[in-house]
């Protein structure tokens, strides 16, 4: 049900080569790539670690 | 100072609690509720208070924006008198009602006040579901005989506080529910710790504290004395990090409002059962006809509300046999309904009586359309024709195989056979019969009682339509008839006549958008998924007086391969019919419409159609499909899968592909989705653009 949107984006251009009509359930290319990206930052700036470490070291 | 605590689940907790019950150091768990015991499948929770603005801006008629804004502007004048006043900053519910309806309406309404407070608390509770580690943990306390009490940082007061735990089967745990906005004191400032130790008279050291808030719930709770216990679940801090992501992402329009949509529905289904069944018919249904049967539910929903602003409303919904039986069943659950009906109605007995006129030339074809048609003989089962009757006539024009496929349309012998008058007055004598009963039939169901009437069914030429208006459009009652199909495809007919108005609310082929006639492509999969356990009808008898349908006997070899694969399609259904309450919830709560919806339903069915898992092209080829057209024919929905050795011979593959019911199943066997790709574009390029 819930579906990678590079899926979806690879399924859309079966329609971009044939019919030149792939829009309808294509994340679009600048999306998906702000997708990725935040992602990738949820990936590196791990909030949740981040929050452990900070209450693990602070002082009572 | 109690100990620094950092625990990541409630076993953990469990571990650590276990020797100081035993020990009788402990006397009072405490915990805090929200993301603690109860999760939300929404992110980021404000999602919940614009639902409610909605909810109330639909009811009074004003812009949920504006509601919106009169709530904001509410909440902040309370929070600094709050402080002014001495306490912490918190906005009780009780107080923020009266002053959020002046703001909107500068009068107080208790009937309105009631309904936005209910609506709060069902979304909420819409929104919530208890963690079932939680629950464990709290009946292993329960056993242990130590007290627990809930506190918690929220503006429901408590009252509201208790109902919405009492719904989630969990107000009896606890001794006392502690709320910072009944005292206007929070955790965050150590007062509302205060306070319950004071009430529970219990000292600070006899307490636990747990929750999900390092500051509030370990720092402030220590200070107190208490020892407090920070519960870190990182798998659920990233599955809030995804959603809010995914919220976000939504308001680029496009497949993201989908995508957030059926995330956060995934969401729900899978808190409230963990636990992935089994049955593979029932994933099926829950995870690909689910989506795409609920959003069409939930379009025949807004164009029927439509309809009614427009002072057109329809006045009876008739759900068509027998594929509308599941639309049947969930539009039973929708909260607001119009009378609804599922009728006894099947291309074979409505084109059986459209023939009460005779049978012209623009009706037999239609008998040719199916490609194991048998000439004539089709026409006779189509049309409920006496065969025995019209042999010997048909011979006299030339057939002399009463079964051969008739592959020219304009042949001579059948333009003569239909233009004789012996043939047409046994045509009329049988059709006329037909149409008798089923227009009593109709009559029963009140079909003349009405001026609007629509026909919901899954699709796909629209004949029962079609054929209803051509038997009975000239009486003068006949209502104006609206068709709601799952899937439009009128290649059989393109005049449907005046007030008779068809739509495809998924695929409409008229929109000319490729993209979204994926139903189409496997059409049999989607009725099955929708279809009755019962029989086709086949005509209708009278029973002293009244009308019953005549369902195709159990014994027929078409039947009985049905009924084997029913137990399948009830699988299905169950699992269909769970997603619909799940998406009914999150459509309330996200408010999306089904067209927002639509772009990420077609690829969610692109993808199970075009690219499907080994799996599925396993169990679901198991199926055989029937059609109720007059024959007795089954069709298989799965041959012989492909293999690499036959890329040698492509004449023989396109020949395979072009008769297959479901033509992507055939690549099961050669690995990689690239096979699908490249037969999915050169399928595109063969067909209209």
């Amino acid at each position: 049900m819930v579906l990678h949107p590079a899926k979806l984006f690879v399924y859309a251009l079966a329609f971009r080569f044939s019919s030149g009509r792939g829009r309808c359930f294509s994340p679009g290319f600048k999306a998906l790539s702000g997708w990725y990206a935040s992602r990738v930052q949820q990936w590196l700036f791990d909030r949740a670690a981040a929050k452990w470490w900070r209450a693990y070291l602070e002082r009572d | 100072m109690p100990e620094k605590l950092i625990l990541r689940d409630w076993q953990k907790i469990r571990t650590w609690l276990e020797p100081r019950i035993q020990a009788g150091e402990i006397r009072l768990i405490s915990l805090d509720i929200f993301d603690t015991l109860l999760a939300r499948c929404v992110e980021p929770p404000e999602i919940v208070q614009h639902a409610v603005c909605r909810a109330v801006g639909k009811k009074v008629g004003i812009a949920p924006s504006l509601v919106w804004q009169a709530r904001q502007q509410a909440e902040q004048t309370l929070r600094v008198e709050a402080v002014a006043a001495g306490f912490d900053h918190e906005c009780r519910y009780i107080d923020l009602l009266p002053r959020w309806m002046e703001n909107l309406f500068q009068e107080q309404d208790q009937a309105l006040g009631h309904f936005m407070c209910q609506t709060e608390l069902s979304l909420e509770d819409a929104s919530l579901h208890v963690k079932p580690d939680a629950r464990v943990f709290m009946d292993w306390v329960r056993e242990q005989g130590v007290k627990m009490v809930a506190v918690s940082d929220m503006y429901l007061n408590r009252d509201l506080l208790s109902e919405l735990l009492g719904r989630k089967g969990l107000l009896h745990y606890f001794e006392h529910v502690y709320v910072s906005a009944d005292y206007q004191e929070g955790k965050y400032s150590g007062r509302l710790y205060r306070r319950m130790l004071q009430r529970q008279l219990v000292t600070a050291g006899q307490v636990v504290h747990i929750g999900d808030n390092p500051v509030s719930d370990r720092r402030m709770a220590c200070k107190e004395g208490i020892q407090g216990v920070w519960l870190y679940e990182k798998k659920e801090l990233r599955r809030r990090e995804r959603l809010a992501l995914s919220a976000r992402m939504s308001q680029r329009g496009s497949i993201w409002v989908g995508r957030h949509f059926f995330e956060t529905v995934q969401t729900r289904i899978h808190q409230d059962d963990s636990l992935n069944p089994r049955n593979f018919f029932f994933r099926y249904g829950r995870d690909v006809l689910g989506p795409a049967f609920s959003v069409f539910m939930q379009g025949l929903q807004e164009r029927l509300q439509r309809q009614q602003q427009q002072g057109q409303s329809v006045e009876k919904l008739l759900f068509v046999a027998r594929d509308g039986f599941l639309f049947e069943r969930m539009y039973r659950d929708l909260e607001e309904q119009l009378p609804a009906e599922y009728v006894y109605l099947s291309r074979k007995v409505i084109t059986a009586a459209s023939v009460a006129d005779g049978l012209s030339h623009e009706q037999a074809v239609v008998a040719f359309y199916n490609p194991k048609q048998q000439g004539l003989e089709s026409v006779c089962k189509v049309y409920g024709l006496p065969e025995a009757e019209l042999q010997p006539l048909a011979k006299d024009h030339g057939f002399a195989d009463f079964t051969a496929p008739i592959h020219n349309w304009q042949d001579t012998r059948l333009h003569n056979f239909l233009r004789d008058h012996k043939v047409q007055a046994i045509v009329r004598r049988v059709g006329g019969k037909h149409r008798d009963l089923l227009q009593r039939y109709l009559q029963q169901i009140g079909f003349f009682a009405h001026k609007r009437v629509a026909l919901v069914d899954i699709g796909w030429n629209g004949t029962v339509q079609k054929f209803l208006k051509q038997a009975f459009g000239k009486r003068a009652d006949f209502p104006v008839l609206h068709g709601y199909y799952f899937a439009f495809v009128p290649k059989l007919y393109a005049d449907f006549g005046d007030n008779n108005v068809c739509e495809g609310i998924v695929h409409d082929s008229r929109r000319g958008n490729a993209c979204e006639r994926i139903p189409a492509e496997f059409e049999e999969i989607f009725e099955q998924g929708a279809r009755s356990y019962e029989a086709t009808t086949i005509g209708y008898r009278d029973c002293e007086g009244r009308i019953e349908p005549v369902l195709k006997p159990d014994s027929a070899p078409d039947r009985l391969a049905e009924l084997r694969c029913n137990a399948s399609v009830a699988r299905m259904q169950e699992g269909i019919l769970c997603h619909w309450q799940h998406y009914q919830a999150v459509q309330r709560l996200t408010g999306y419409s089904s067209q927002q919806l639509l772009p990420y339903v077609h690829g969610v069915l692109e993808r199970a159609v075009v690219y499907p898992t080994r799996e599925e092209t396993r169990e679901l080829t198991r199926l055989v499909h029937t059609e109720d057209f007059g024959h007795d024919h089954v069709l298989e929905l799965g041959k012989r899968a492909l293999g690499l050795g036959d890329l040698l011979r492509p004449r023989k593959v396109l020949q395979h592909m072009r008769v297959a019911a479901w033509r992507y199943a055939l690549l099961d066997k050669i690995p990689t989705g690239l096979p699908n790709f490249a037969c999915r574009m050169m399928y595109l390029h063969t067909v209209e653009k």
